[in-house]
């Protein structure tokens, strides 16, 4: 098997790609997209789209890479029918779940402390992993901002461009992305 | 002119604060409301926490999720 030409190019080998690239571009998807079946068809659609693709590689990146960027685009494209709702009617308005009327903290969304050196960095994963179903509870757009800035560590403007939305859209996500994690882990790991 | 704001508003400013995109005005208001509000000082303490954690939530929570085997065998029918 070579996945170089004489030139240096690289070339496909479509016939081992789900052995090699189908678990690690279905974590990648499934980190940024919380729908299981969801992630499961933008795999598939990756490798589709690909194979449609083949003739036009030029090899100039390399077969993961280029796999990698076709997964992306499909998962922005998945962002993108979300955002699309907030272009036409703008960002969906229901009830304040953390300040009332005059913007104080209510009550049962009132931070307390963690009792943790907040310079210190936990190392379990069972963390990790309530920090994620915790950004999967978060709604989609929430999850599209918060992803694209820490997993992709994307710029706001960026990722306003990406998602086509205002820089006032971006800062209400991720204003509400971060007080729904900071409750949810709050609740499910550090007051357990 | 600084006026009081609310602590919706200061936690909004935290979360820019952290990514660099504070006017010299709102750096004066946020800075006043958290010297006296330990509830929205805790939150941008806790905000950042979050953010350093999130960046790394990708060594930690990948191993064990993979494709399920029904899925792969799917794909490969499609493709060759």
């Amino acid at each position: 098997m070579r996945e170089t030409d004489v030139m240096g190019n690289h070339s496909l080998q479509p016939e081992d790609w789900v052995d090699n690239y189908s678990d690690m571009l279905y974590r990648y998807t499934a980190m940024r997209v919380s729908d299981t079946e969801v992630a499961k068809d933008i795999v598939q659609d990756t490798f589709l789209s690909a194979w449609k693709a083949r003739d036009g590689y030029k090899g100039d990146a390399s077969e993961k890479n280029w796999l990698y960027t076709i997964c992306r685009n499909k998962i922005i494209d998945h962002y993108r029918k979300a955002s699309n709702n907030i272009a036409k009617q703008g960002i969906e308005d229901y009830e304040d779940l953390f300040f009332n009327e005059q913007g104080h903290w209510k009550q049962d969304t009132v931070p307390t402390d963690w009792g943790v050196t907040y310079t210190d960095t936990v190392e379990t994963k069972e963390f990790y992993k309530i920090l994620n179903e915790c950004k999967e509870n978060l709604k989609e757009l929430q999850q599209a901002v918060f992803s694209l800035k820490y997993f992709d560590d994307m710029k706001s403007e960026d990722i306003c461009k990406l998602l086509d939305i205002t820089p006032s859209n971006y800062w209400v996500l991720m204003h509400r992305a971060k007080l729904g994690l900071r409750t949810c882990i709050e609740k499910n790991w550090f007051n357990k | 002119m600084i006026g009081m704001i609310s602590c919706k508003e200061a936690t909004m400013l935290t979360l820019k604060k952290e990514e660099g995109k504070l006017s010299l005005i709102e750096r004066l208001k946020l800075k006043l409301h958290l010297g006296m509000c330990k509830f929205c000082t805790l939150f941008s303490i806790q905000s950042k926490y979050l953010s350093d954690h999130a960046k790394h939530m990708d060594e930690h929570i990948h191993s064990a999720n993979t494709l399920p085997e029904s899925d792969k065998i799917a794909i490969n029918r499609n493709l060759i």
